[in-house]
């Protein structure tokens, strides 16, 4: 059984554009640091994250290699890759798609990052690490559902992997060390409490959604489900090509990306609007900048403008504000404006 | 299997600003006798950055700790492999062996088990690891520096570790829109491409690299003189800091801050850098109090000590005052550049200063652990404040921290712990027995895991909001406390309740719930009545809490009365023969709830009336504070409240 065929296409859902488009730029640019995505129940986030699969482009790998090493990046193999290159061994490469994968909420520590094979140590009494999620989600999307409820001591884990693109185990007996850079998306329910502020500002993006209000737009969804449920393959057929269109964007952005030039306006731009919304750290200003430099790439252009800033201010400020003790802070689109001299 | 990944850093000498910090380090890396470097920041400005640019100046690799590693990577145990090939006891290098010789660098060191930091930090201080554990006796010697870091948002760490700690910097991260936007045009250039970055910097970095050997090699012949000694312990006197430690990181650092300088005598501006790097981390200041004073300090005594001694002046300025005049206004007040600030802009900071003081009580009051003094029975004395809320966990939750002797039929196994247990006997046990298993693992060798979780606890508030706590307008004040409150407990993950009662009707604003925020709204928009019952309430408390303990049994519940202890509405508002405070009084008496602890927080303000809050406090077996026990300033007064609520227990 696939799954990538029983889940509803990325392409025909109604709305969420700011959802959609913090996936996109991350896609782009992993570098972004991920996104998390607040939104009541039947909002589309798990539905969204997990249609990914069917758009994420094909990626190359070393063939047999756990950590799905990209033989294009030297720096960023694992040690036995690099063992193997050193050596002068060619690396067999394939290519294999990049894939989203999610991280259950009964996840334990061990299972998280890794630990001693059990199996091979009974049997020959030797020492072997045995992968874990943060191997497998290396080069990939990592998804956790409900990252509210997770337990602090692996969100912690996650976090600080994701942040340094190494997964350092020194437990059980291991002492190992992987690559581990992926993309982690985060959804949560604000109504089942929340994440600490240190932890949210370790997320890239976020994007808080509602249910759609419109009444047309609602039958709309409805519809599409319907049609979906009723013959999943035949839907998800009819939208192929609207679905090619989208990985093929996705990878013609990645090549600009690199060509993609930021003015010395702009970055002062992203300065004010940080200063102004009194924003603690750099982190901020890094990832509007990679956010912009991303979005104009997403828009094909390869100057970085403005209007740029517009769209991407918010996913990176919503989550960042600063609260006063228990303040309720809003993000005002009037106050970036007049930060953006619009 | 110890294979690192290579990693591309950002380096060294690119880092803009932060030139505390890096001093700091610098000065780690040339002086031996310096071990320990704390950075301390906001999120984002850099701190992880610094520590791992290091590599660049020092030639040494950074050993990153992982926040998950157990005791026996840590400091080295049993090789499993060889005990069951050999049969040898040998030991399997940890990850302190592997830091000899180089940097080791633990990032967010508060998150990280208590006992584990003082291992860490002992076996730095002391350059030695001993190891007593599995059949392996064993020692080695360990020489690395020590870099840790600490998010000053939601940390404690507690005095004994920062003390252990030789220098502690604060990461002063450019405010100015022109420090941000050169730093962004950085990390720019580094993102597009970090090889090219890596080489316009490394000529400036091996330049560094450079300076820090030849301070090296000047401290490594210097010695503290006297006169610098006593300079330091005058100093150290003055800013009332307990131990020595202080006064040693000191002396070493303001020698080694010469010796990059190039010289081998340390200056006052030396002693004075030193000084607010050592020092400060040691010193009791409450909570939020500006740290920049320090400095002023340390530089009158040295002031007055380079008048009679013969420690050379810097040429810039001379500073001459009396002892007794460090705090005063009339002292010579220098800023960091050496330039005399005006006696106006003086009087308008110290204005400013005292302004800041002053709108700060109004808001929110300082948070003084209420909860601390009431628990300190049952949590042991291993719960350092900050970790209070973690415990041993009896399911299987939570952090695995380490592993005992197990005869629970069905264990949590700890199959690392079990196999090298097990390991040492293998040769013997395939003798005897005919197996295709590697290893034979019998029953005596099966270990369990120690889990710890961090403990949450219930905290329900429940306040009077009669009239007469309106009247006098102490609604302000206990919002304060609150909310100070909250803001402490929305952190650590607990829940939090909201009730109001007065004669209209006894509301509970909010079950417990991790949803705190919604507090915050209530708390603005509190129905106000005019009379008290306060019978009723305790009695509506003792109903909720007792189906409310059911539900979460080993949950610590706390409730959190806020009242004058003014009741007046009996329990039949009709009556009006009962005494009303009688009444609840007698109430409170037959309240048994085993875990729910109370804490009765008087909003009374006059002090010549009598006190009936604090006999209901007695009634209630909880304990009792006024509120302006709770607008903690200084540290002996937070001593006070614990000592008082040690004695009330």
């Amino acid at each position: 059984m696939s799954n990538e065929t029983l889940i509803f296409p990325f392409v025909r859902i109604v709305g969420q554009e700011k959802m959609k488009k913090a996936l996109l730029l991350n896609i782009v640019d992993p570098s972004i640091g991920g996104v998390l995505i607040k939104g009541e129940k039947g909002t589309a986030k798990s539905t969204s994250v997990r249609s990914l699969t069917q758009i994420l482009p094909m990626r190359p790998t070393v063939v047999g290699c756990p950590f799905h090493c990209d033989p294009r990046y030297p720096k960023r193999m694992c040690a036995q890759c690099r063992e193997k290159l050193a050596k002068g061994e060619k690396l067999e490469s394939q290519d294999m798609p990049m894939t989203v994968v999610e991280l259950p909420l009964s996840a334990t520590e061990d299972r998280v990052s890794g630990t001693l094979d059990l199996e091979h140590v009974l049997k020959t009494g030797e020492k072997k690490f045995e992968p874990g999620v943060l191997a497998q989600a290396n080069g990939n999307v990592l998804y956790v559902d409900e990252v509210n409820l997770l337990d602090d001591h692996i969100i912690d884990l996650l976090l600080d992997s994701a942040a340094m693109g190494v997964n350092y185990i020194e437990r059980e007996g291991v002492s190992f060390s992987h690559p581990a850079k992926f993309i982690l998306v985060g959804s949560m329910n604000p109504e089942e409490g929340s994440l600490r502020p240190q932890l949210l500002d370790r997320f890239g993006l976020c994007v808080d959604i509602e249910g759609e209000k419109d009444v047309d737009v609602r039958m709309e969804v409805i519809q599409r489900r319907m049609e979906f449920d009723r013959d999943p393959e035949a839907y998800l057929e009819s939208c192929k090509d609207e679905i090619e269109e989208i990985r093929n964007k996705i990878i013609a952005t990645r090549e600009i990306l690199p060509n993609v030039r930021m003015d010395q306006s702009i970055i002062r731009y992203i300065v004010m609007i940080s200063i102004h919304f009194k924003l603690e750290g750099h982190r901020a200003d890094i990832t509007m900048m990679r956010a912009a430099k991303a979005n104009a790439a997403l828009d094909g252009r390869t100057e970085v403008t403005k209007e740029d800033l517009r769209t991407v201010a918010p996913l990176v400020l919503t989550h960042r504000l600063k609260k006063r003790a228990f303040d309720e802070a809003t993000f005002d689109e009037k106050e970036l404006n007049v930060c953006l001299g619009m | 299997m110890s294979w690192d990944v290579s990693q591309t850093y950002y380096p060294f000498s690119a880092i803009y600003g932060m030139e505390e910090t890096k001093k700091a380090l610098m000065c780690a890396i040339a002086n031996r006798r310096i071990k320990s470097v704390l950075i301390k920041g906001p999120s984002g400005t850099g701190k992880t950055l610094v520590a791992r640019s290091l590599g660049y100046i020092s030639g040494k690799s950074i050993v990153n700790v992982p926040l998950n590693v157990t005791d026996e990577q840590l400091f080295g145990c049993l090789d499993f492999e060889t005990a069951i090939k050999e049969g040898k006891v040998i030991l399997q290098d940890g990850l302190l062996k592997r830091a000899d010789g180089n940097i080791l660098y633990m990032d967010d060191i508060n998150l990280f088990e208590h006992r584990m930091v003082t291992g860490v930090i002992d076996a730095v201080l002391s350059g030695k690891v001993l190891i007593e554990r599995e059949n392996v006796s064993e020692s080695y010697d360990v020489d690395t520096i020590l870099v840790a870091s600490v998010n000053n948002n939601d940390s404690y760490l507690s005095p004994s570790i920062l003390d252990h700690f030789d220098m502690c910097v604060n990461v002063d991260y450019p405010e100015d829109a022109d420090g941000r936007i050169e730093i962004l045009m950085r990390s720019l250039e580094f993102d597009t491409d970090p090889d090219a970055f890596i080489a316009k910097y490394r000529e400036q970095d091996e330049e560094v690299a450079r300076k820090i050997a030849e301070a090296s090699e000047i401290v490594t012949n210097s010695e503290p003189t006297k006169d610098l000694l006593e300079t330091i312990a005058t100093v150290c006197k003055k800013m009332a800091i307990d131990g020595h430690r202080g006064d040693l990181s000191t002396a070493y650092v303001a020698l080694t801050l010469a010796a990059l300088d190039g010289r081998s005598e340390p200056v006052e501006a030396d002693v004075v850098e030193a000084a607010s790097l050592c020092i400060n981390h040691r010193r009791k200041i409450p909570k939020g109090r500006r740290v920049d004073r320090q400095k002023k300090i340390a530089r009158s005594v040295v002031g007055f000590n380079t008048e009679s001694r013969a420690m050379t002046k810097l040429p810039h300025d001379t500073v001459k005052m009396d002892e007794a005049s460090a705090d005063t206004p009339s002292a010579a007040d220098i800023d960091t550049s050496g330039n005399h600030v005006s006696k106006d802009e003086e009087q308008e900071r110290k204005h400013k200063e005292a302004e800041d003081v002053i709108t700060k009580i109004g808001e929110t009051f300082k948070t003084i652990d209420l909860f601390e003094g009431v628990d300190t029975r049952n949590r042991g004395k291993g719960a350092a404040n900050g970790k209070r809320f973690q415990q041993m966990s009896a399911d299987r939750t939570g952090r695995a921290v380490g592993s005992k002797m197990t005869d629970s039929k069905n264990p949590d196994m700890a199959f690392d712990a079990t196999v090298r247990a097990s390991a040492p006997f293998q040769k013997i046990r395939h003798e005897n027995t005919d197996s295709d298993m590697a290893v034979i693992i019998e029953k005596q060798d099966i270990r369990e895991k120690i889990r710890e979780t961090k403990k949450s606890s219930t905290f329900l508030f429940a306040v009077d909001t009669s009239g007469s706590l309106i009247i006098r307008n102490r609604m302000v004040a206990v919002k304060g406390a609150i909310l100070s409150l909250l803001k402490e407990h929305y952190i650590k993950r607990d829940r939090v309740g909201f009730m109001t009662f007065n004669e209209k009707a006894i509301n509970m604003l909010l079950p417990p719930s991790r949803e705190v925020e919604v507090i915050y709204k209530l708390l603005d928009d509190l129905a106000i009545g005019r009379r008290t019952p306060l019978s009723a309430a305790l009695v509506y408390l003792n109903e909720y809490m007792s189906m409310y303990v059911k539900k979460r049994p080993g949950e610590d519940c706390y409730v959190i009365l806020v009242t004058d202890g003014e009741a007046n509405v009996p329990l039949d508002p009709t009556d009006t023969e009962t005494d009303a405070i009688q009444e609840a009084l007698e109430i409170a008496r037959k309240i048994n709830l085993p875990t729910v602890k109370w804490i009765v927080i008087d909003s009374e303000k006059r002090y010549d009336k009598e006190r009936h809050a604090k006999e209901f406090a007695e009634a209630l077996h909880g304990t009792y504070y006024t509120l302006d026990d709770l607008r903690v300033e200084t540290y002996e007064e937070i001593n006070l409240v614990h000592t008082a609520t040690v004695k009330i227990l």
